[in-house]
Parts: C-alpha cells; sequence; structure tokens
C-alpha cells in the first residue's frame, strides 16, 4: 500500500475494519484459554497481509497492555486512617540506596484514585466503612469509592442504599450520570437507570446537583419520604408514605414488593435480578396491576400466580420466558 | 516460508522464529518509541495539513512508512525520523496535486519548530500512567467501561462476563473491542497536559 510514493495518493482510508479486526486479534490472544501454534499461525497470516494490518495490531496491543495496570484498583475494603498508610521513611531508608528510597516514594503516590465494588445478578452485598457508614448494594451494581477519601463515591450502574455517619466536616457525596447526591448523615437509596436516576430519601437531608456544566438547575434539597427521578430534561419530586418507601426500597430486604403496579414494571424488576429474562408480548396486559410480595428470585412462583390469577399465558421461547393474553 | 538447513550459505533464508523475532523487536521498538508521539504529531497534522477530515488517514499513512523502514533497519532517533516521514508526506502529497504556492514549501521547511516538543519524561509516566487511565476509562461507553473493569479489574473469564453483563459473549467480544479502540484513541491522542474531561 505504501512501497512508493506513487502509491500514496489517494491516502488510504483509516479502515475501521482493519481497526476492528486488529483489536479483535488482540482480545483473541489475551482471552484465548490455551493459544497454541494454530492460533498463532492464522495471527502470522493475517498480520502479513498488510503493513497496516501490523500496525493496527501493535498500536492496539500496547493499549491492552497498559491498561492492563488497571488490576492495581482490585483491593478489599481498606480502613483509612492517614497514618497506617503513610510510609515510615526511617524503616525505608535503613540500608536502602538513594534509588530504592526514589522508588517507594513513586509508589506510594501510585496510590489508586478508586475503589471498585460489584455485585452480579441476584447478589446483594454489604460494605462497612471504617467511619461506621453502611452501603448496601443491590443486584448487578458498580460502585466506586475514592481510594483518599471513602465519603466520595461513584455509582455506575445499579442501586445502592447509603446509611451514612453524620460528619458536617466531610459530607458524603455521590455521583451518578451527572448528578451528585450530597448528605450530612442520613439513611437514602439512588438507583441509576439507562436514563435516569432515582433518589429516595428515608431520613436526614439530601442536596442533589448537577455536575454538568451545561445544566443551570438549581440545588435541590430532599426531605424524608421523598423521592426524585431526575431524567435529561427534569427532575420530578414525589413524596411517599412510608408503605410506599418500603415498597421502593423492599430489595434490602431480598423481596419485591408490588402495589398495584404495572405488569411491564414487574416484570423490569424480576429482569434486574435474574439471569432468566421475562417478556411482555403482548402490549394489552403491559398495564396490568399487580400486587404481591415475592422474593427477588421469585420468578418461577410470580409465574404462576400470572398462569392462575391472572390466567396469562406463560411460553419458553429462545431463551427466554414470553407473557401473553 | 521454506525452512532452510544450512544457515551458514550466503544469502540463506531466515527461518520462522528468527522473522517472529525480528517482527517483535520492531514492533517492541514501534510501540515504545513511535507511539507516544501520536499526540504530538497529530497536533503537527493538524496545524499544517489544511483537509482536518485527512489527518487520521495520514497518520494511518505515516506509521505504515516508519514501520516498513523500520524492518529494514531501525532509526536511531525515533522522533526526528518519525517527523521527517510526515514532512515528506505532506510535501509528496501537495507536489502530486499540483497546487503548491511557493509559500506554502517553505513554510513546510519551518515546521522543525513544532516537531521539537519535549520528549516524554520517563521519570513522570509510571506515575501519571494510572490516573491517564482512570482519565480514559471515564470516558468509554457504559458497557464498553463495565467490560474493561470485569475483564482488567476482575479477571473474568468471557462466560464470566457474560453472565455478569446479562449478554452473549459475542455482545462482550463487541464491547471490549469498541472499548480497546476508543481507549486506545484517548490514551495516544491526550497531551500530557490534558487531565481534565473534555
Amino acid at each position: 500500500m505504501s512501497k512508493t510514493d506513487q502509491g500514496a495518493w489517494p491516502l488510504p482510508k483509516v479502515d475501521s475494519e482493519i481497526q476492528v479486526a486488529a483489536a479483535d486479534w488482540v482480545l483473541e490472544r489475551q482471552l484465548t484459554k490455551n493459544w497454541n501454534d494454530e492460533n498463532q499461525r492464522k495471527l502470522d497470516t493475517w498480520l502479513n497481509q498488510s503493513s497496516a494490518h501490523r500496525v493496527a495490531f501493535v498500536r492496539l496491543q500496547d493499549a491492552w497492555t497498559r491498561s492492563e495496570r488497571l488490576a492495581a484498583l482490585k483491593r478489599p475494603v481498606r480502613r483509612w486512617a492517614a497514618a497506617s498508610t503513610a510510609i515510615n521513611l526511617r524503616k525505608v531508608s535503613a540500608g536502602l540506596g538513594a534509588f530504592a528510597i526514589v522508588a517507594a516514594i513513586s509508589a506510594y503516590y501510585l496510590i489508586p484514585r478508586y475503589e471498585i465494588f460489584s455485585t452480579g445478578v441476584g447478589e446483594r452485598r454489604t460494605l462497612v466503612l471504617s467511619d461506621g457508614s453502611k452501603i448496601e448494594l443491590s443486584t448487578d451494581t458498580i460502585l466506586r469509592l475514592a481510594s483518599d477519601n471513602p465519603r466520595r463515591a461513584w455509582l455506575d450502574k445499579g442501586e445502592a442504599f447509603f446509611r451514612v455517619e453524620h460528619n458536617a466536616a466531610r459530607p458524603f457525596t455521590v455521583d451518578t450520570g451527572d448528578r451528585r447526591i450530597v448528605d450530612l448523615g442520613t439513611e437514602f437509596a439512588v438507583q441509576r437507570n439507562a436514563d435516569s436516576v432515582k433518589v429516595s430519601l428515608v431520613r436526614g437531608l439530601v442536596q442533589i446537583e448537577s455536575t454538568n456544566s451545561g445544566l443551570s438547575a438549581k440545588p435541590l434539597v430532599l426531605s424524608p419520604g421523598e423521592t426524585a427521578v431526575s431524567t435529561a430534561a427534569e427532575m420530578r419530586v414525589s413524596k411517599l408514605s412510608p408503605t410506599q418507601m418500603d415498597v421502593e426500597l423492599s430489595w434490602r430486604r431480598g423481596l419485591l414488593i408490588f402495589d398495584g403496579t404495572p405488569l411491564k414494571d414487574v416484570v423490569a424488576s424480576f429482569n434486574r435480578y435474574n439471569r432468566t429474562k421475562l417478556q411482555i408480548d403482548d402490549v394489552t396486559i403491559a398495564k396490568l396491576r399487580i400486587d404481591g410480595t415475592y422474593p427477588t428470585d421469585g420468578v418461577e412462583s410470580f409465574l404462576r400466580v400470572a398462569q392462575h390469577i391472572f390466567r396469562l399465558r406463560v411460553e419458553e421461547r429462545g431463551g427466554e420466558t414470553i407473557l401473553m393474553r | 516460508m521454506t525452512e532452510t538447513f544450512d544457515t551458514k550459505r550466503e544469502g540463506a533464508e531466515r527461518k520462522p522464529a528468527d522473522m517472529r523475532k525480528a517482527a517483535s523487536e520492531v514492533d517492541a521498538w514501534f510501540a515504545r518509541e513511535v507511539l507516544p508521539l501520536e499526540a504530538a504529531l497529530m497536533q503537527f497534522l493538524a496545524n499544517n495539513w489544511r483537509n482536518r477530515s485527512e489527518v487520521p488517514d495520514l497518520l494511518q499513512e505515516i506509521y505504515i512508512r516508519v514501520y516498513e523502514a523500520a524492518q529494514k533497519q531501525l532509526p536511531l532517533a525515533a522522533k526526528p525520523f518519525v517527523f521527517a516521514t510526515a514532512r515528506n508526506l505532506m510535501m509528496t502529497l501537495l507536489r502530486r496535486e499540483q497546487v503548491v504556492p511557493i509559500e506554502t514549501v517553505s513554510d513546510l521547511e519551518d515546521l522543525s519548530v513544532a516537531a521539537d516538543t519535549p520528549g516524554p519524561d520517563h521519570s513522570l509516566i509510571a506515575r501519571d500512567e494510572l490516573r491517564r487511565l482512570q482519565t480514559a476509562l471515564d470516558h468509554l461507553p457504559r458497557r464498553s467501561r463495565e467490560a474493561f473493569l470485569l475483564r482488567q479489574v476482575e479477571g473474568l473469564s468471557w462466560r464470566e462476563m457474560a453472565l455478569r453483563m446479562g449478554i452473549t459473549e459475542k455482545t462482550v467480544k463487541w464491547h471490549l473491542n469498541e472499548g480497546l479502540r476508543t481507549l486506545a484513541d484517548i490514551l495516544y491522542r491526550t497531551s500530557k497536559n490534558a487531565g481534565k474531561k473534555s
């Protein structure tokens, strides 16, 4: 493609097909358990086809190798107290040369910015911070805590319930989407969905801000019993009765409580907690109102109720369970 | 590629294993010496080429030329070689177009100033690298970021990732594929000074 000057014009288009193929090869080689000579031969064949292939592969392989450094982020929850993480320089320097001291100091400053905690589908997990605050992670959730300040959190996915110890000097913040929830000693839940964020306050006070500098929304202060749902366009607040708040947070007890809940929302709830996915195949039943309390993994018993009490048909199709009239 | 039994013979063909070793030397050199120049090179091309949309294509062509030259012989100093290749390519293309005002040619001669940006400070690289990775990760699409975290931090297999994310293995591969390409672009094209979200 580029052996002579004459071949250069018109320029070879950045061939995204080549980039995608090169990325595929990098991933194949990294994730294949027994990479053998046959695999290598196929890769070599592709690489030999063109320098464009080689260059793309080298570049993406380098990016992958660099990203392996992220493994440093995997750490158990540790007590954070400045004294215990500081390096005792006197101990380090005894018997070491200057270079080793520099290396030790560099390693200290390589503290990762955050630690990651996650749950699988149907899993729940509770984190206890050294200041006594508790964070409950719901199903299929990813939460990050800043390493130098565990009172700074990011909710990347799913839902978490926070019971925060009061500390006026250091408010607890949760960033999710383009919202920041600031709180001073309260109990609240944050739920991150594809296109909205829901905050439910049980006790205390929280303030919800926008972290997107493009939006000029004023910070909103929530009172206990209130739920705020914010989408790209707006933030809507509703007041819930204690029973309704209980329904909202029933996952903390391993339960899903439905109280006149439309079938489509019931199905969505079960799908968050279970790998077997339910689907509604008939738009007329989507708004059917469902009552009842089920364990989060109670799909089977819900399907029995759907059949016998709501007289719906249930069919297995291609790994999914379909509900229809 | 046929193997030869008498390697002392003049002009003997190299064995596949030798070829692979030589190839990986060039690869290692390319990753170590050329890729860190990508941000400066992109800037250089953007400043000196009329048609911004052709800049990524120029970059690809420059990489190919540099790589092929290195296969014959590794350049002593990567930075001057890469930027000289870039200058030569731009001049060749302009000449072929035959729309070369004299001023444009002499402008290109002065481009050495832009190319003399400071080289990478190796002592700071390790310290900044993890933070740059985290910033880059923040810019990935949500699902790609999730896939990357599950693989690089948690060390899950294809199957485990598929189960955790609630999707097929094929879709996991697609998300990782997109994530890797985007991550590469961000890592190589963000200059050291850009730490904030763009």
